[in-house]
């Protein structure tokens, strides 16, 4: 009987710290998920800055005043096509 | 006598431990109860992280969705001066790096505080070489910053923001509210070194991201105008220059540039008349551009026709007191000619059988001395005086665009009224919104807002307009490929003091092409030019050229027979 009562008594405390143990594993599984949270959370922020970034010198690139001068500087002049050389598109055979 | 030592060591430990016990219960009930509350709030101040979420600007496009403006995170320079033992060493080699005052910094240095802006929104070089300099207690932070890649391309039209990124003019100020989006918060914790855990978040709003912009204007049609006011300072080195182009179907702004301009990425020093929109802020006399009001008037009450003949006295015609005067003396001109040859003096006698209140009526319609609506702050209404005060001198001088202001955007206004067959459109600058995404949540739809004069009259001075260009006063605006309609205009500027300059002038053009089918109107105003002054030789041929690539530019297909200029 006694032994009985020992028994459950120690099962009791096990199952106790086991559940406490649990909590306490959860509770720190939780901050680290947040810290990896956070790290993810700047990583998008930095590539999000970064793809500005890329956009804004694209932009850079394709101003009409930097391709004009590019062009001007390799001496190559553009042309609007004579009629002769426009085929309508009412002409063509498909 | 026998002392039992045992039961009294016993008992002295008992009161030892009961006494501590009891030290212990009431430092806890004092905790816990009694300060309870105190130290409540500091765990909690400790604890608890309050985060306030900036929304993103949103980004601004051209309306073929090409960037005009994008935000970008930029270092910005803070010190906690607490932590800086030598401040004003510390000061001074800051203030050398950044090129700010020194004494100023070491002002906010000295204060015993946590924290202090150095210098915001740096370049990463100069956040660079700081950071180098390792000085304890001066950190660097990103903050959100406007970039315009096209440095002063379109300025005028975008506007700028301010160091917080509010906006301050242009549409960056007109449509803050939308660009700026509405911020938001997250209660959230933190650990003993002050990192959050979002998992123990306690409440959470998120931020309402700004929305983007999609203007009308175009940016290679800006980059022609602007090119082409490059070219005009070269040439004439005048005061101030003002263009703007506009689709005179819908109303929707192609293109709006002003000389003195800015470069909005870099604000600091800036003069603020190079930030001022010119072309819809400043008042000016027109000249003979009005004349187009004059001449639609004169049609539309069938009061002339093409063929009915005024005198011109020979260049000099005196009313009362004033002798009003014609460039060339003419004789006897025919209405159509009056307008081809800019003739003041027909002109007045052709507003003469108009009538003053006519006249008048006819201004009102073509909406000068009314703001015309456009979404750009700061518009002005121009000028035209109570027509029951005036008097005969005015109805020698309004006709030819003398005696009223207006602004740049109203002549291109009243230029879309002919090439629109009449009607009159609001002029604006959005095309539409769009959210985080890029999908359209709003779009802006042309506007009209009257029919000005009808269908018919608007094809006869069409036809005038298209005299002026090929045989009047503007046949240095004459296109090799396409057909044009227009009215040049010099104008001598008043002066504050009285009366007006004699050698100064504001030399303009107003006009639209093709003649049949117009896609684009175009109103040139130059300010002060020097060596020419006249609107048929200086903002006339800036219209050609400009109009001989916009037109290509936009593929529309030649009406004068060849495709010949290269674009």
């Amino acid at each position: 009987m006694a032994k009985t009562k020992f028994v459950r008594t120690i099962a009791g405390i096990v199952l106790s710290a086991a559940f406490a143990l649990f909590y306490a594993h959860q509770q720190v599984e939780l901050v680290k998920t947040s810290f990896l949270i956070n790290k993810h959370d700047r990583e998008v922020t930095l590539l999000l800055d970064q793809y500005r970034g890329l956009i804004y010198n694209l932009s850079r690139l394709e101003l009409p005043g930097r391709i004009e001068n590019t062009l001007s500087v390799k001496d190559i002049t553009l042309c609007m096509p004579k009629k002769k050389n426009i085929r309508q598109k009412q002409n063509l055979k498909l | 006598m026998h002392i039992n030592f045992s039961k009294t060591r016993h008992f002295s430990i008992l009161i030892v431990f009961c006494a501590l016990f009891t030290v212990l219960i009431a430092r806890l009930l004092y905790i816990q109860i009694i300060r309870s509350k105190q130290f409540s709030a500091l765990a909690d101040k400790q604890h608890k992280l309050f985060l306030r979420l900036e929304p993103q600007r949103g980004s601004i496009y051209d309306r073929r969705n090409r960037v005009l403006a994008i935000y970008m995170d930029a270092p910005s320079i803070y010190a906690v001066p607490r932590e800086i033992s030598d401040k004003e060493n510390a000061a001074g080699v800051l203030a050398e790096k950044l090129g700010i005052d020194r004494k100023q910094l070491a002002q906010k240095l000295q204060k015993d505080n946590y924290f202090a802006w150095v210098k915001r929104k740096v370049d990463p070089e100069t956040a660079d070489k700081i950071e180098k300099l390792g000085i304890r207690g001066v950190l660097l932070m990103d903050e959100p910053k406007r970039f315009y890649p096209g440095g002063k391309l379109s300025c005028h039209v975008l506007g700028m923001t301010g160091v917080d990124n509010e906006g301050l003019e242009g549409i960056e100020l007109y449509y803050d509210r939308e660009l700026k989006g509405e911020p938001g918060w997250r209660l959230s914790s933190r650990d003993a070194k002050r990192r959050e855990v979002i998992s123990f978040q306690r409440g959470f709003v998120p931020a309402r991201e700004g929305k983007s912009v999609v203007l009308t204007v175009d940016e290679v049609i800006q980059h022609i105008i602007e090119k082409e006011i490059e070219y005009l300072l070269q040439q004439y080195k005048p005061a101030a220059v003002s263009v703007v182009a506009l689709n005179p179907r819908t109303g929707e702004i192609l293109g709006m540039a002003n000389y003195p301009w800015f470069d909005p990425n870099d604000i600091s020093g800036v003069d603020a008349s190079a930030v001022r929109n010119r072309a819809i802020t400043d008042s000016f006399e027109p000249g003979s551009v009005f004349k187009v009001v004059t001449a639609s008037a004169a049609l539309e009450e069938g009061i002339v026709d093409f063929d009915s003949e005024f005198y011109c006295e020979k260049g000099a015609y005196k009313i009362g007191k004033r002798t009003l005067h014609d460039y060339r003396p003419y004789g006897t001109l025919k209405f159509s000619e009056i307008i081809e040859k800019s003739s003041n003096i027909g002109t007045v006698k052709v507003a003469g059988k108009l009538g003053r209140e006519k006249l008048a009526e006819y201004i009102k319609r073509f909406n000068f001395g009314e703001t015309t609506g456009i979404d750009l702050p700061g518009e002005a209404a121009g000028i035209i005086r109570n027509p029951s005060g005036w008097t005969y001198v005015d109805m020698t001088t309004i006709p030819m665009g003398q005696g009223i202001a207006v602004t740049a955007l109203q002549l291109a206004s009243c230029v879309s009224v002919i090439a629109n067959d009449g009607a009159l459109m609001r002029p604006y600058v959005v095309k539409k919104f769009l959210d985080k995404e890029g999908a359209a949540i709003e779009e802006n739809k042309p506007r009209t807002v009257r029919r000005v004069i009808s269908k018919e009259t608007a094809r006869k001075v069409k036809k005038l307009l298209a005299g002026v260009v090929e045989k009047g006063t503007g046949t240095r605006a004459r296109l090799e490929n396409f057909t044009a309609c227009g009215k040049t205009g010099t104008a001598e500027k008043v002066n504050p003091r009285g009366g007006y300059y004699k050698n100064k002038y504001i030399s303009s053009f107003i006009g639209f092409a093709p003649c049949e089918k117009p896609a684009v109107a175009l109103v040139v105003c130059v300010d002060e030019p020097v060596r020419e002054h006249f609107g048929s030789r200086v903002a006339a041929p800036a219209f050609k050229r400009m109009m001989e690539k916009i037109l290509p530019y936009l593929e529309i297909e030649s009406d004068k027979g060849e495709t010949k200029k290269s674009s």
